[in-house]
């Protein structure tokens, strides 16, 4: 698969590598001529010096063949316009921004650029799940984008407590995919497993409805 | 009518005077306290123009200058693509009608883009090339 990333930061050079080694082509446009000798010479000549946001330098690159488009420079705005840009003048099937600001967040998801990716979330994310928190944390989006992966821990007071997972009141569509306890162990049998505190449940869930599972699993037994 | 000037360079000063002098109440925003000395202090003094510093580009800026109530919002900081990000945020969170919301946009296809979208796009360029191009034509030249 061809493709091209826009800006060519820290990121876009581990991204680029770790798409090159997977077999993928790829090509990486800066405007900054030392950004670029640095990854042509560490990866090998796959740069151009370029700007993300001009139609010409992406002509240039290639953008008519590309499968996909990354925009992963440091500037929100030059990520979210080069996407529409791309979408809008190319037949590239697919864009990817990488933003920063949380503030942005409403004009990123309305965009039309197909995944929009925030830092800040993804740290969130992380954090959660280092950090013992009973947050839903967000895994995978899936094709279609109407689903998505959550995974969510059991608070030790939870209403869920000694339930299988037939006896959940879950919305339709939602599907537990599987639980691990805290020692590690994975349960085979969903159907009879009865759930314990700090378990952690990996849910497939329709868009919008992650806070709703997560105040079924983690509202606490005494406020039922 | 009320308008909300972001971006107070050459081209945002030199527009908030103007429509001063039409008669128009303008808002002029800017992250540089500095960049009000280019508007001329009686239009200050008179209440005419209100320098108001602040990030543009941020919602609780946004929120704060009730630019919900704006007739027409310009957009004319330095730089296009955080032109295009200002306008699409105002237009999410203050709801305004794209049209009245103008945009200083010097590449192209960016500007061809965003016209597309619905917002009112403006180009140095174009406002110099223009005339210039009409001049000649008259002249035939």
């Amino acid at each position: 698969m061809y493709i091209i990333i826009g800006g060519g930061g820290n990121i876009s050079e581990e991204i680029a590598s770790s798409l090159l080694s997977s077999g993928d082509e790829v090509h990486v446009i800066d405007i900054d001529e030392n950004i670029i000798e640095k990854i042509n010479s560490n990866l090998g000549i796959i740069g151009s010096v370029g700007t993300l946001t001009n139609i010409r330098d992406l002509e240039k690159s290639g953008i008519g063949r590309a499968a996909m488009f990354i925009a992963a420079s440091d500037n929100d705005e030059d990520n979210l316009v080069a996407c529409q840009l791309v979408k809008h003048n190319f037949e590239t099937s697919e864009t990817v921004s990488i933003y920063k600001y949380m503030d942005n967040y409403e004009v990123f998801q309305q965009s039309g650029i197909d995944h929009p990716i925030n830092l800040t979330e993804l740290t969130i994310n992380r954090l959660s799940s280092i950090i013992n928190t009973h947050a839903a944390v967000s895994l995978i989006e899936l094709p279609g984008r109407d689903k998505g992966i959550i995974s969510v821990k059991v608070p030790p007071n939870s209403q869920v407590l000694g339930l299988t997972i037939k006896e959940i009141p879950f919305v339709q569509e939602t599907k537990v995919l599987m639980v691990a306890s805290e020692n590690g162990e994975i349960h085979d049998n969903l159907q009879e497993y009865k759930l314990s505190a700090r378990d952690e449940l990996i849910i497939r869930v329709p868009n919008g409805l992650e806070s709703e599972i997560h105040t079924i699993i983690t509202t606490n037994i005494y406020e039922k | 009518m009320n308008i909300h000037i972001i971006g107070i360079g050459h081209t945002g000063s030199k527009i908030s005077e103007e429509l001063c002098s039409a008669g128009h109440k303008i808002n002029a925003i800017d992250t540089d306290k500095k960049s009000f000395t280019k508007l001329p202090s009686e239009l200050i003094d008179n209440k005419y123009i209100k320098p108001i510093m602040g990030n543009g580009n941020s919602k609780d800026t946004i929120n704060s200058l009730r630019i919900i109530n704006s007739d027409i919002v310009i957009i004319c900081t330095g730089k296009d693509t955080l032109n295009c990000l200002i306008a699409q945020k105002i237009s999410i969170l203050a709801n305004i009608d794209k049209e009245k919301i103008i945009i200083l946009i010097k590449d192209f296809y960016i500007g061809n883009f965003y016209r597309s979208l619905g917002f009112s796009i403006f180009n140095k360029i174009d406002s110099i090339s223009d005339p210039v191009l009409k001049l000649i034509k008259n002249r035939n030249i």
